[in-house]
């Protein structure tokens, strides 16, 4: 320390420290762990979806796979079943480290490719040159985001969709910026993995591919001043070289169209198999629309004359559908990030009076959200309004986050589309990701005006102000994902000594029934006795020590019994009885519905603790019994 | 020259004429405001619930409910019956006392066929001085009627009385489904606040004459040194934006029984009238405190609407964190209540929030409009002719 120095705020040399790549490399960490928490819970992995909303689905692609990796046959892959090349992907995990091995190593791919969406998606905004405010506070939102965690770990293939997602937009922002081949052919090629993956993106990564011709070739009408001025060789730009994108999505769909060929995985008479699009879901959307339509008078002209006629009178209730039932619940502080917007829209607003200069499209936008809002039924929530105002502003006052809308519009349009029919919250992520990117660039803006204005006055405390809270966020977030990974291990200890426990006292008929949360085969193999796993949910794998194959079901085991009571029966008929698995009886609920077999009503069965652990009053023997 | 006229228009160079482009547009709003203005909302909060089906009743046999009004302009009863017949002839007679005055009658068809449970209005003339009566509604089954009507009814007390089957009490518990309430006008909402106010309706007009002369003497304060725009038109865009705020606050409770029996209802009244009143003292002051009244009265048109869709937006959006908004359940598994911390706080009526938004993205998009059409108009004026 040098005599005369003030001694050096600790938090103050953080802020200093912490440039883009400190707050990313620190962002990702935390939704690193995050996600880590949830895989150690049990509450989501490759092989468990949470239980909603079809429990078990993931199951299509593991045994997808498993056909794939060990029997070698492709009987798998059609492009309907969505998840193509994550079925593909899946394999050679499998194969590499067999069952168990495979999907607990691809749970921890599932981890990081969920976690990497924030670092992703804080270069996608720090691409558009924006203050570290706005990457910031984007890395945050996804890190913390529900949905995104949910669908990346869950082993369903939206994961694939969602990193795919994230990644064009990343790849789309670095093309405009410098149109390289290869940056071009990175981009097309991502766009043909979201085509091939999930086909409400069929349609839309065509519409992108489109789009970018002219986005990219005119790119500084739209990027911001400050980052396109060293890049404005305009032969880069030629209409010729931006076509790039839509060769490579073309090549690569005709190339998987003729694998798709190749192995038969296509119906009859369809030579497109890579185009297929469900006529169930179109007939639904028609009688959406349409009620009186009924399902077997439906023709494929009926869906686009619905939408063309009856959408429109709907569109405010759909909206508000969509954002007030979908998207603004499954965001934290939904009211706050709106607020976050306003606050930044204000400022670009305020700033930007003088030389303020409107074109007819931002116009344009602002007049149809004004329409929109409305339109919008108020009796239930504002977040809808609220967040029409915002994108409207931003149409209007931000070319960037206008583009990013404007190449987001086809996608957002299927889902609003099919709102109220199919619409789940996997799909509407994507709407939550846009308004998080768009958020990133308003707050990204708003930093570097801000920031000029602090410059000259010598301001700089608002500077270090901005830094140090930069800083502290990202260290809070750190610290909250610590705390929550360390009660996530602390739980896996007590699961350890839980089943270490129930070893000793057990019978050796003992046959275990679990839940969804846990990892089956570690129970298998620390009880050593035969684990009945997802009761409640078709009982979908049976490990008896013998045969571990995936899917096989209890009701494959007792093949005569056609009813849950008679397969519940058969199992006492071995003489073996039943125990329920669970590490803390205060969560235990009292009774559960076997469903291994489909049924019109189901029986009930009621869990009994017997006895108590004197280690720990978590822990009890849980015996199943018949309801009396 | 042609060239030049729209310059000038929306250059705003005559302040006089961007002044009454100013009000014209308020008129038109304050009409539009006022033309679309109802409140079609039922009189109780806690409607009667269609537990049972009593009856049965033929033809001239006839239920009834006593209830008590809360509001003016009582204009329609709701209520709930089953019918079984195997044709659809159901014809039913209206009766609305008051005492032993007969208040209005009426007969409705109700096309019905199936024996599923069937909500039947009857809409009838407004009653003026409905508020704090004890009404009593007949329901007659019609003569000719071949099937029979059950009446469905709550069992838990909700209403004054019991039903009365053919003249004969029920339990005191038992109620009729009915579900009263009023289908007002803006003149009707206006004469129904006014009536519930101590001072009357003269007395309303002339707080609102009040706060209109309040705030025309803020914004002569704020443009006195504007002699361009007359006193008349300063004093008609007072009156005009007084009157606006409180149909747009109005807005926000047509879809709330009995609105004015709420405490909240006269907050945002009382608050919208007196914040418009107020807020051009307030810039004035806070102007000339900070030396900046000049730079504030010789701010153009546009800048006055950007200051106000600023405030209205940020308002609006706050505002929406003051409200808990209906509780949505999405279900994500690994969350304790199945969603995220919505950081919300249920304080307020949604609507407020969404209204302040809505005029918000309307005063957005007039202002954007006026910059995109001066922008054209100089860059056409600099092309020249």
């Amino acid at each position: 320390m040098i005599r005369g120095m003030p001694m050096p705020n600790p938090l103050m040399f953080v802020g200093a420290s912490f440039g883009h790549r400190g707050v990313m490399t620190t962002v990702f960490l935390t939704a690193v762990v995050l996600r880590y928490t949830t895989f150690i819970r049990g509450d989501y992995s490759a092989w468990w979806d949470g239980g909603t909303p079809f429990p078990g689905y993931a199951d299509l692609w593991i045994g997808n796979a498993i056909h794939l990796a060990f029997e070698g046959t492709p009987r798998g892959l059609w492009f309907s079943y969505e998840g193509l090349l994550y079925t593909i992907a899946i394999a050679p995990f499998l194969k590499a480290f067999g069952l168990y091995g495979g999907l607990v190593t691809w749970s921890h791919v599932l981890i990081l490719s969920s976690a990497v969406i924030a670092p992703i998606a804080m270069a996608t905004v720090r691409a558009l040159g924006g203050h570290l405010a706005g990457s910031t506070l984007i890395g945050i939102l996804v890190a913390f985001d529900p949905v995104l965690t949910w669908y990346g770990l869950n082993g369903w293939s939206d994961s694939a969709t969602m990193f795919a997602a994230a990644l064009a937009f990343l790849l789309f922002i670095r093309a405009a910026r410098k149109p390289s081949r290869l940056r071009l052919i990175c981009f097309g090629a991502t766009l043909a993995i979201l085509a091939l993956d999930h086909a409400t993106w069929t349609w839309p990564a065509f519409a992108w591919a489109i789009a970018c011709i002219p986005l990219i070739h005119k790119a500084p009408l739209w990027l911001p001043a400050h980052i396109h001025s060293s890049h404005l060789n305009q032969t880069e730009r030629s209409i010729r070289r931006t076509i790039l994108p839509l060769v490579v999505l073309i090549v690569g769909l005709g190339l998987a169209n003729i694998g798709l060929l190749a192995i038969g995985s296509t119906e009859p008479g369809n030579v497109f198999p890579v185009l297929t699009s469900d006529s169930g879901n179109q007939r639904r959307l028609a009688m959406y629309y349409d009620p009186n339509l009924e399902w077997d008078a439906w023709q494929p002209a009926d869906t686009g004359r619905t939408i063309a006629t009856r959408f429109p009178q709907v569109a405010g209730r759909q909206i508000s559908t969509l954002v007030g039932r979908q998207i603004g619940p499954a965001i934290p502080l939904a009211t706050w990030l709106l607020v976050a917007n306003g606050i930044a829209l204000i400022v670009i607003a305020t700033r930007s009076r003088k030389k303020i200069s409107v074109s007819m499209i931002g116009l344009s936008g602002l007049l149809i959200a004004t329409i929109v809002v409305w339109q919008i039924d108020l009796a239930s929530d504002p977040i809808a309004v609220g967040l029409i105002l915002v994108l409207g502003l931003a149409w209007a006052y931000s070319p960037t986050s206008r583009t990013i809308l404007f190449i987001s519009m086809p996608i957002l349009g299927i889902i609003l589309l099919w709102t109220g029919t199919i619409t789940g919250l996997r799909h509407s992520s994507i709407g939550a990701y846009v308004l998080y990117l768009v958020s990133g660039i308003l707050v990204g803006e708003a930093g570097i005006i801000l920031g000029r204005v602090a410059q000259p006055r010598r301001l700089m405390w608002g500077r270090m102000l901005a830094g140090h809270t930069m800083a502290a966020l990202t260290i809070v977030s750190i610290v909250f994902g610590g705390i929550q990974l360390f009660d996530a291990f602390q739980s896996r200890l007590n699961l350890d000594r839980y089943t270490q426990w129930l070893d000793t006292v057990l019978p050796t008929n003992a046959v275990i029934m679990a839940g969804g949360n846990i990892d089956p085969w570690y129970v298998a193999s620390h009880l050593n006795r035969d684990v009945i796993y997802d009761v409640e949910n078709g009982a979908r794998l049976v490990l008896d020590g013998a045969n571990t194959a995936w899917g096989r079901r209890l009701s494959q085991i007792y093949p005569d019994a056609l009813t849950n009571e008679e397969l519940m029966q058969s199992i006492q008929a071995d003489g073996r009885e039943a125990f329920w698995y669970t590490p803390d009886i205060s969560k235990l609920i009292p009774s559960f519905s076997p469903r291994f077999v489909s049924q019109a009503t189901y029986p009930k069965y009621e869990l009994l603790p017997t006895r108590t652990s004197s280690q720990n009053e978590e822990w009890a023997v849980v015996v199943v019994k018949p309801s009396s | 020259m042609n060239r030049l006229q729209p310059f000038l228009f929306v250059g705003y160079r005559s302040r006089a004429l961007g002044t009454t482009l100013g009000a014209t547009i308020l008129v038109i709003l304050t009409w539009a405001s006022f033309a679309t203005l109802r409140w079609d909302a039922p009189m109780m909060s806690a409607q009667p619930q269609a537990l049972f089906a009593a009856g049965p009743f033929r033809a001239n046999e006839a239920f009834e409910q006593p209830f008590d009004a809360t509001v003016n302009y009582l204009s329609y009863v709701e209520t709930k019956i089953q019918y079984r017949a195997r044709k659809s002839d159901l014809r039913l007679l209206f009766r609305l006392r008051h005492g032993d005055s007969l208040e209005r009658e009426g007969i409705l068809a109700v096309p019905t066929d199936n024996s599923e449970i069937t909500t039947v209005h009857w809409h009838f003339d407004p009653i003026p001085e409905s508020q704090g009566r004890r009404y009593s509604i007949q329901i007659v089954v019609g003569p000719q009627v071949t099937g029979e009507v059950f009446a469905m009814a709550d069992l838990q007390d909700p209403l004054p009385g019991s039903l009365i089957s053919n003249g004969i009490s029920t339990d005191e518990r038992i109620d009729l489904v009915i579900d009263p309430g009023r289908n007002a006008n803006w003149w009707r909402i206006f004469s129904t606040v006014g009536r519930s106010t101590p001072i009357g309706i003269p007395g309303v007009l002339s707080l609102l004459a009040l706060a209109a002369v309040t705030t025309a003497g803020g914004f002569t304060i704020l443009f006195v040194g504007i002699r361009l725009v007359p006193a008349i038109l300063i004093a008609a865009i007072s009156g005009l934006v007084v009157l606006l705020t409180v149909s747009l606050a109005l807005r926000i409770f047509m879809n709330q029984p009995s609105a004015e029996l709420t405490s909240q209802f006269w907050i945002v009244i009382v608050a919208s009238v007196l914040g418009t009143a107020g807020t051009p003292w307030i810039v004035a002051a806070i102007s000339a405190v900070t030396g900046t009244l000049d730079s504030v009265r010789s701010a153009s048109v546009a800048n006055w609407l950007l200051a106000i869709a600023i405030i209205l937006s940020a308002s609006g959006l706050t505002t929406s964190i003051l409200t808990a908004g209906e509780r949505i359940h999405v279900a994500i598994p690994a969350l304790a209540d199945g969603q995220p911390n919505a950081g919300r706080f249920d304080l307020l009526n949604p609507g407020i929030s969404g209204w302040l938004i809505r005029v918000a993205c309307l005063i957005w998009a007039i202002y954007l409009v006026l910059i995109y059409l001066r922008r054209k108009a100089v860059t056409e004026s600099d092309i020249g002719p």
